[in-house]
Order: C-alpha cells, then structure tokens, then sequence
C-alpha cells in the first residue's frame, strides 16, 4: 500500500504542472499523458491478453460444448460436462484425493521445512551442507526422481523392502496397495517440496531482528518454547503465508509422480486432478470435458488463494 | 536501590578486542551515562550488563551479588532498545503485560483460553492489567493500550518500550541509545521526560548514547569511552571544563574544543602561533605541548597583543543568539572558533583581521600523549545539567568578571605587528 501511495502522489502535482502549460499553450497534456500511459501498457497487455485471457476464455467455450480433439464439428451441450463430472467416480476420486494430498502435504512440508530451517539456524557447524541436502530434492527433475524412487519402492528388490525384511518386518507393495498409495505419494511429495519451504523459512528467520530476541531473554520469554511463540512464529506470519500459498499451488499440480509411478491407480487410488485433466484431454481426447475438469481446477486454485490472501494478509502482516 | 559495579571487564570479537578492561562504579539510584562514538563497546558494555553478551574476562556486581552466570530475567535489569523492540504482533497493553506475564505465571496459565478456565488465572491477569494501566497512565499513553505498535508514531513507540520496561520495577534500567531514532524536537522532549522518569522511580539508570547533548544533560555522571576504554568518569560539569584526555576534550562540546600545538617556557608560558599564552598550569619547559580552548573562553580583543591569538576570518556562522568565527592563525593547522557576540558582526566579514585573547583559567594544556597536565583552575559550580537548549556551547561559562580587551591591550607595553609570526612557533 505503501508502493502505491509512493508511486501515485507525485502524479496530482505533475497534473498541475501539466494543467498549467496546458492552459498556456491551449494543447492537451493530460490526453498526451494517457496516450503515453495505454502505449507503455499495451505490450504487457497484450502479452496477458494472448498468453492468459484468450485461453482461459477458450476453455470456458470449450467446456460447454463437446468437443473432442481433432473433431470438425462440435455442439453446445450447455453444463452437461459439469454435470458428468460430478457424477464420475474417476473425477470424484481425483477431486478427494487432491483435496487430501495437499491437506497432508501442505502442513507436511510447512511444518517439517520450518522444523528443519529452525534446527539449520540454531546449530553452527555444516550449515551449508545441511542446506545443500535439503534443497537437491528441489533442483532434481522430479521425473527422474520419481524414477529413482520406484526403484527405492519395489516390492522385492526395493532397498525400503530389504531393509524393512531385513528387520523382520512387513514388506508392502507401497505403489501397488490401495490404501497405501496415495500416503506413499504424499511422502515423496513432501520430500520434494521440504527444501523450497525450508530456504524461505531460512531467509524468514534470518530477517527476524535480533533486538526482539534479546527483549524476549530480558522480559523473561528465554525458553526455546517461549521464545518461538513469543517472537519467532509471530515474526514468521508473512513468510509462513507465502509458503503455506505456494505450497498448496504445487500440491494441486501434483502429476508428475503420479504419472509416473501409478498412472493413477491402483483402480483410482492416486488418481489426482491435473492426471485426470490430461487423460481426459489428451489420451482419451475428450477435450469438452478436459476443459470442464480444467474450470473447476481453476476455480478451487483461485479461490483458495484468495481466501488465504486475504484471510492471512489481516493476521501477519504487522507494518 | 541496587548499584551496579563492574570489574575489570574484557570482551573481544575475533581479533578485535572490544572492551579493553573497563571497572566502573555505579550508584545506586544514580543516572549514569555511557558516552563515546559508534563502535567505542558501550552498547557491548551495555549488553554484557544485561546479559545479553557473555564477557571474557571480568565480573559484573549488581547489588553486592556477581550475576556473571544468571541469565537476564534473573538479573533483574529491563532494557530499552534503540529500535524499541516492540512485538509487533501485540497490542501495546500486551506488549507492556509481557514481563509480568512471564514472571508472574506459569506457562499453563499463559495458555490462551484453556490458562483462565483450568487454572485459575484471572486475579493474576487482573493484577497484571492494573500495573499496565498505571504504568500506562503514568506515560499518558493510556488511550493507545488497544493498538498495534505499527499504529504508533516513533515517540508513542519509545513510550510503550519505556512502560514495558517499567512495569517489572527493575533494579536497574538500561537504555540503549533509545531516543536516536526520533526527531530533534521530540528528543529534546523526551530527555526531559526521562529524567523526570528517572527522578520518579528512583532506580539506577544506565544510559548508553553517542549523544554528547543527552549526557550532558540528562545524566549525574558521564563516563566517557573510547577504543574500548573508560578515559574518565565524572559529572558532566567536570567531564566539560576539566577533561583528562584531549580525547575528551574533543569529543564533549559543540563546536569542538580549539587546539593549538606549541612549546613551553621555562616561565610556564607556552609559545603557540601568533601568540605567547599563559595558561596558568605547568609543563616542563620545552615540552611539546596542545593547548585546548574552548570557543566560548576566547573573546575578541581590540588590538593585538603577546598574549593574543591574531587570524584571519574564513567564516562567519550567525546563529542568532552567538557568532562564531572560523579564524585561520597563521600556522597553526586547524581553523581556531571563537564565539563572539552577534552586536558586534559588523566589520567581522571574511578576510578581515581579528586578535582574540584566551581567557587564562579556561585554558588546557594536554601532554604529548594526550593526558591533561596539572588542572588549569576551574570552579565546578554544581551539576548544570539543564542546558537543553545545546545549541552553541554546552555550559555557560564560569560567572567571572571577564578583563575587557580594551584594558587588555593597555596593560601591556609593547605591541607586536599582528602580521608578523612569533619565531618560535612557526614550523
């Protein structure tokens, strides 16, 4: 808010200043002004315009009509794809279980990223390292990773079975059982997205004032407990919300792992919004209904940052 | 009343050694000022005080009790921040609750909802809010108790750190240059304030500033620090007219003290640039020596004389109520200052030529190393530490019946060409 006042208080005076040769040389300044604006914009509009808008409104044409890929001719079929979709186990399966992925992973990665930042910060010695090792899972391809964890999970020769037989205990086929799957994608979820949220963390409590700790040990609140509640946490609020945001914006593009390592399955057991998305559009060509699929994505991205934008900025934002 | 005393203190970082071994001793009830420019360790001293810093060497006694090895809260000192330090998340009443909070109950009943159901909080959390209130109303920042500090203006936020540090009724106060981040005006202003503070809870202050104006006029003795070393500690008054160390001499005081390098007599004269002063103190004859004047001591003289600086005006600074004159002497290597009278500007403009007698008992003269040789006289006329105004020099001068030039001039025979430089001064 700040920024904008900033930005827009010099503009009365130099309307004034404008006004005035205006009047002197019977020209039109503020029509040339805002002719200059809408030129220095257009670019930038048009990129948005082109590259976002014309697309987003081509899916809300496509996803009342049924269209398939490649087809000549299509029909208005009004919300018959909305309405098929809510009556599709495939889409409600895909619907829930993102919904519980990213209700796992989100506070998965937040509260584990901000554990491992807190622990990275309070110790001194191979800080680089620690840092380095948690943040590889993010630079890597999550393709290949993915890859690398099929072979870590394979039932018999998974160096997660031989360990856990070696111990004498159960040896589940972690990407094959309905119950387990999706538990098993949240955990390589979270073990991707763990170093993005601990590096915000990290820069979070390295911009936390050292005066504020030093008021907490002289007003008492000296307890690693006391002193967490007391000024880390609170101070953390701007970072937490951006973290919990884009967090949850990559929780709901979860495809690539479940693309690789379970197509969904077993039956829909990983099955996910953005997989489903892609099937519908560009295996089965149904691209009408990929297109209803992609609305109501959009509309739950959407809305949930909205909600979290606004709910969150009234509570963390002290300045 | 607690006092504080500190032992032989000694803390470096990495190669740099902080605080070279600093004692000092601290009344109880007494406002003590910790002076010196930025990176001179008082706010190290400070911390070390506080325990916020662990010290390599040295002990700290706060009322007759090492607290070396208790943590702060147990030491039982509040601090004030420069940056106020305030919890931005809380409101100013909580905020100023905080420290009650803390020492008064338990982390169970701290617990937001479940600490006042289950455990019976709520004569505590009364007590609490009454303390709050009174200390509130006593800073008349009682209609702010709802607000976030971000709601604040600079003065209401240093009233709020103020309170907070308040409410516990420490043993000792620290602050931490707590006025460097307000306006000229409301600093002025809050200077009186915290004295009255100050007077009003009657606990020992320690007051670390780089400001020479808040020491002076705040505290009832100044220890002045610098490269990690106290170089003297008295009550402002002393700290002004009788410094030990030309340091000191230069650090205290708006415009900064005149110093003029020369020689000594073997009659204890001093022979400096265009002059041959008589200082009233004793050197050994031939020793290289400064001689320190302050502006306000030196006055304009008719007419050249022995005993009379002669300079060439360079600048002229009217400020109203004092007219200060930028003299180049004839080599000497700094512009000496000269405070004069505004009535008598005309004339004074740049490039004219201007004698100025020293008054004797205001001089003083500094060793080669900087130390001050036997005391020139001074009349330590009682803490004047009111002067708030610090506009031109920091104290009045001493109430003495001032020689008039004119009588000056007449008393001494033999007059020397201004222009002419004495022989043994010029280099």
């Amino acid at each position: 808010m700040t920024v904008t006042e900033t930005i827009s208080s010099p503009t009365p005076d130099r309307r004034h200043a404008n006004a005035g040769r205006a009047a002197a040389t019977g020209g039109s300044p503020a029509r040339a002004e805002a002719a200059a604006g809408y030129a220095l914009a257009a670019p930038a509009f048009l990129l948005i315009v082109l590259l976002v808008l014309v697309p987003t409104l081509g899916i809300f044409v496509i996803a009342v009509t049924d269209w398939q890929f490649g087809e000549r001719s299509l029909d208005f079929v009004g919300v018959r794809n909305f309405v098929d979709l809510f009556g599709d186990a495939t889409f409600r399966a895909a619907f829930f279980n993102t919904m519980a992925y990213v209700a796992v992973t989100v506070p998965g990665t937040t509260i584990l990223g901000l554990a491992i930042a807190l622990l990275i910060e309070s110790g001194r010695s191979l800080r680089a390292f620690y840092r380095a090792a948690h943040f590889l899972p993010v630079m890597a391809t999550l393709a290949a990773m993915a890859i690398a964890w099929e072979a870590l999970l394979h039932p018999t020769i998974g160096l997660v079975n031989q360990v856990l037989g070696d111990l004498g205990l159960a040896r589940p086929n972690w990407l094959r059982d309905t119950s387990l799957v999706l538990p098993t994608l949240m955990v390589i979820g979270i073990w991707q997205q763990l170093g993005l949220a601990m590096v915000l963390f990290l820069a979070g409590l390295k911009a936390i004032p050292q005066d504020l700790y030093d008021a907490a040990d002289v007003d008492g609140a000296d307890g690693w407990l006391d002193r967490l509640t007391t000024v880390t946490l609170p101070m953390l609020g701007p970072v937490t919300m951006f973290v919990t945001i884009i967090m949850a914006l990559r929780a709901f593009e979860v495809f690539d792992t479940v693309r690789i390592l379970t197509h969904g399955g077993p039956g829909n057991a990983s099955e996910t919004l953005l997989h489903t998305l892609y099937v519908e559009s560009f295996e089965y060509l149904r691209t009408g209904y990929g297109a209803a699929v992609t609305l109501v994505f959009l509309l739950i991205v959407i809305g949930l940052t909205l909600v979290q934008a606004h709910v969150m900025d009234k509570r963390v934002h002290y300045t | 009343m607690a006092g504080v005393r500190l032992k032989e203190i000694a803390k470096s970082f990495g190669a740099t050694d902080v605080l070279k071994g600093v004692s000092l001793d601290i009344t109880a009830g007494g406002f003590t000022a910790l002076l010196g420019p930025s990176g001179c360790g008082k706010s190290t001293l400070l911390r070390i005080i506080a325990g916020l810093e662990t010290q390599d060497g040295g002990s700290v006694v706060i009322d007759d009790r090492a607290v070396d090895r208790l943590r702060p809260t147990a030491r039982d000192v509040a601090m004030v921040f420069q940056t106020y330090a305030l919890y931005p998340h809380m409101t100013v009443a909580q905020n100023m609750a905080l420290p009650l909070k803390m020492r008064h109950m338990t982390s169970w009943q701290r617990l937001p909802l479940l600490g006042g159901a289950v455990f019976g909080n709520r004569n505590i959390r009364n007590t609490i809010d009454t303390t709050v209130r009174e200390a509130a109303a006593a800073l008349e920042i009682n209609h702010l108790l709802d607000r976030k500090p971000s709601e604040l203006s600079g003065g209401q936020r240093q009233r709020v750190a103020l309170g907070r540090a308040m409410v516990r009724r420490p043993k000792v106060f620290l602050m931490d240059e707590p006025l460097s981040n307000l306006d000229a005006k409301l600093r002025v202003q809050m200077r009186a304030e915290i004295k009255e503070l100050h007077r009003q809870l009657g606990i020992t202050f320690i007051y670390v500033t780089h400001d020479q104006a808040e020491a002076m006029t705040m505290a009832d003795q100044v220890a002045v620090m610098m490269d990690g070393e106290l170089l003297q500690v008295a009550p402002p008054r002393t700290i002004y007219a009788a410094p030990a160390d030309i340091k000191v001499a230069t650090f205290i005081g708006s415009p900064q003290i005149n110093l003029l390098s020369g020689i000594s007599r073997h009659d204890g004269a001093v022979d400096v640039p265009t002059a041959t002063l008589a200082p009233g103190a004793t050197a050994p004859s031939g020793a290289k020596i400064t001689v320190g004047m302050r502006p306000e001591n030196l006055s304009l003289a008719d007419a050249a004389g022995p005993g009379n600086l002669t300079g060439t005006v360079r600048t002229v600074e009217d400020l109203g109520t004092d007219l200060f004159l930028h003299l180049e002497i004839h080599g000497a290597a700094d512009l000496v200052i000269v405070r004069a009278d505004p009535a008598r500007r005309d004339g004074l403009g740049h490039g004219a030529t201007v004698h100025v007698s020293p008054r004797p008992d205001t001089m003083l003269l500094f060793d080669a190393n900087g130390k001050r040789l036997a005391p020139a006289t001074t009349r330590p006329n009682g803490a004047n530490g009111d002067d708030a105004t610090g506009s031109a020099g920091m104290l009045p001068g001493a109430p003495t019946v001032r020689p008039l030039p004119i009588a000056n001039a007449a008393n001494r025979p033999r007059r020397q060409d201004p222009t002419e430089p004495i022989a043994e001064s010029v280099e």
